[in-house]
């Protein structure tokens, strides 16, 4: 055989292998149209982050902007990644779900009211009931495959509602007057019963606290929510084990599946609204709630779950109003406390920081109001930074305990607020130093 | 001194050379004429890669990996029958060699292909980049819809395939690319030697799995079938250990 065909042979493979890399390479590099960018704007007093830097990711599904915001300025880098479901490990928690399982029926109660001012009136037969309050909590951990593993618990949290309604039916009655219970029955006797749907409890503006479960290592730690029609005492339990998910949903739900143990009394329970539970990265737990003795405003309870003792309560927010619904509250943990901000129906923020100090837990600066929704807070040495979703983008502030902020910037990205763009900002946070 | 086994696959690939070459040269430049033709009357904002996927390039591309296939079904099929190799055969040493040298050919055959695909995907960006940057000039506005040749490359799961980016990827991909050589070497053999029930049935399960593979890929870009593909490597295993076993008893 020729050498040269050897050789051309020889050649053709590299140049293949060439030409693969190359276009590999070639579609890493920028082709002079870069997809978005972030800009900065109205930055000044950037000596004051000295202690802090912001850090995130800015994108869609298919192409981030890894970035940081220093005192050297914001830096960015471009990548676009295949998109990929989460690492293996990745452990979420779906909130809580709750289900009222009637135990007894206790009786029907019978109601006529007169409707439209005539001579109707509209009759019902409601089938009343002592529920038990059962709580499922979720876990799903992402497995190798991409696939979740899921694990629930269900327990009997031993609280129970008098006089739930179960089921009821109702009709219009023409009358001249008034009918009684056994006008109503009879009336009724044919009508179709319609069950109660949506079982959780829940009375009119106080909403139930679906948040209240800390995670501290392996442990998890819940406090089941009630309605303010409940009385009695009210525990932190604490997650024993759980079963397969696939085990629980087919069984009927008014039976337990996996354990859990009460570990902390709170208190008797007089209409305290419960924000959530919360865990710090010491290991302790700390409960917020709303309206306890007389007080309408925000207060934290410290508890140490290995002991079960209350380490430090503290009142947060005086005014009712500035406290909104638990679904605007935030929790960012850090070492030796924690920051939390309550987002406002006004649209703003009240934020503050809780440290152990030599005289237990202590508020390290006054809680102060912050623009926007909180995304991510951070303390040191009294100062605050804080980063905020605003209408315009991202709001990264530094504050000191009293006065105008010492840093303040606007990130935003092109389209960043637009709706059909499937742009957002997502892993924020502060770093301190 | 050159060795035993690349002296026979520069027999193989070389003796080849010129013949091979067609595929990856109609890749790389039918593929933009096709693409071109496609956003010849495009005169909106579109992806990449889904004016690519509504070209004609996708079916180019399986007429040649299908003529590629086939060729070399249709080589080893000739040559083992009644060809220069049968004299190879009756010397003395390893014939298993002698078969692993022409996958190894044919494996190179489809690395050129698969380098001309790639070139072909490059040009035909380099078309779509051209025909918006003349829309832009036309309209006086810049409304491009895409952000580079890499994106395009991840929202596409034809391109995902083609161009894999991950190890999981990579591995699943280099799965599906090899079994077509690997089949053809293995398919061409047997039915040299009159094996006609084991080949065709082993084929059969052969192009089903791979088939089955390559559709999962193709729905569900961001999930490797794990199945499929360990079923589809066991099922390749089972052949090349059995044609190494005719090679043994040289009885075609």
């Amino acid at each position: 055989m020729k050498r040269t065909r050897i050789i051309a042979g020889f050649l053709s493979i590299g140049a293949a292998l060439a030409a693969a890399a190359a276009f590999f390479a070639g579609a890493w590099l920028p082709t002079g149209a870069p997809g978005f960018r972030l800009t900065l704007a109205e930055e000044g007093g950037r000596a004051a982050l000295a202690a802090f830097s912001l850090s995130g990711r800015f994108g869609d599904s298919s192409e981030t902007i890894a970035f940081t915001l220093g005192e050297a300025g914001l830096s960015q880098q471009v990548r676009v990644l295949p998109p990929s479901l989460g690492e293996p490990g990745f452990v979420t928690m779906p909130p809580a779900e709750y289900a009222c399982v009637p135990d007894s029926t206790e009786g029907a109660e019978y109601t006529a009211e007169l409707i439209d001012g005539a001579e109707t009136y509209r009759i019902r037969e409601s089938v009343l009931s002592e529920s038990r309050l059962m709580l499922t909590l979720e876990e799903w951990t992402v497995s190798g495959s991409g696939a979740f593993e899921r694990k629930a618990l269900r327990i009997d949290t031993g609280l129970t509602y008098p006089g739930r309604r179960l089921y009821w039916r109702e009709t219009a009655w023409s009358s001249d007057r008034e009918p009684d219970a056994a006008e109503i029955a009879e009336a009724l006797e044919f009508e179709d019963l319609s069950y109660e749907t949506g079982n959780p409890p829940s009375a009119g503006d106080s909403p139930l606290r679906m948040d209240s479960v800390a995670k501290i290592g392996d442990e998890t730690y819940f406090v089941p929510a009630v309605d303010a029609q409940w009385e009695g005492m009210r525990y932190i339990y604490r997650a024993d084990s759980a079963g397969n998910w696939a085990d629980t949903a087919f069984r009927p739900t008014e039976e337990p599946v996996g354990s859990a143990t009460p570990v902390i009394a709170i208190d008797e329970g007089e209409e305290m609204d419960i924000y959530g539970l919360y865990a710090t990265e010491d290991g302790a737990l700390a409960l917020f709630y709303r309206g306890y003795r007389g007080t309408n405003g925000l207060s934290c309870r410290l508890y140490d779950p290995q002991t079960g003792e209350m380490e430090g309560e503290l009142r947060l927010i005086r005014s009712p109003d500035d406290a909104g619904t638990s679904g605007s509250f935030r929790f960012f943990p850090d070492e030796g406390g924690f920051s939390a901000a309550v987002w406002t129906p006004a649209g703003n923020s009240v934020a503050f920081s809780v440290r152990r100090g030599a005289e237990g837990w202590e508020l390290s600066h006054p809680p102060r109001e912050i623009p926007g929704m909180a995304a991510a807070l951070a303390e040191q040495d009294g100062r605050l930074a804080a980063v905020c979703y605003t209408d315009e983008g991202i709001s990264f502030a530094v504050y000191p305990p009293e006065g105008e902020a010492l840093y303040a910037a606007e990130l935003a990205g092109p389209d960043a607020g637009g709706a059909d763009s499937g742009r957002s900002f997502y892993d924020l946070a502060i770093q301190t130093r | 001194m050159k060795s035993k086994f690349l002296a026979l696959f520069s027999r193989e690939f070389s003796g080849r050379l010129w013949q091979v070459w067609v595929f990856p040269l109609a890749a790389a430049l039918f593929q933009p004429l096709l693409y071109w033709l496609a956003v010849r009357e495009m005169y909106e904002s579109a992806r990449f890669e889904e004016l690519y996927a509504s070209s004609a390039a996708p079916i180019l591309l399986a007429v040649l990996f299908a003529a590629l296939t086939g060729w070399m079904v249709w080589l080893t099929v000739r040559d083992f029958s009644n060809g220069s190799i049968c004299t190879l055969l009756t010397l003395p040493g390893s014939r298993g060699r002698i078969w692993l040298s022409k996958l190894s050919a044919f494996c190179a055959a489809l690395l050129l292909l698969w380098a001309g695909v790639l070139t072909g995907i490059g040009l035909c960006y380099l078309v779509f980049s051209g025909r918006c940057a003349e829309i832009a000039r036309v309209t006086g506005q810049d409304f491009r819809l895409d952000a580079g040749l890499w994106l395009g490359l991840t929202r596409s799961s034809l391109f995902r395939i083609l161009c894999p980016m991950t190890l999981p990827e990579i591995c699943s991909s280099l799965l599906l690319f090899l079994t077509l050589p690997l089949l053809a070497a293995w398919a061409g053999w047997t039915f040299a030697g009159r094996h006609f029930a084991r080949g065709g049935l082993l084929s059969i399960a052969v192009v089903g799995l791979w088939v089955l593979l390559l559709r999962e890929r193709l729905l569900y870009p961001d999930e490797i079938p794990l199945q499929y593909a360990v079923v589809l490597l066991g099922t390749l295993a089972v052949a090349a250990i059995d044609s190494l076993q005719t090679v043994r008893r040289a009885d075609f």
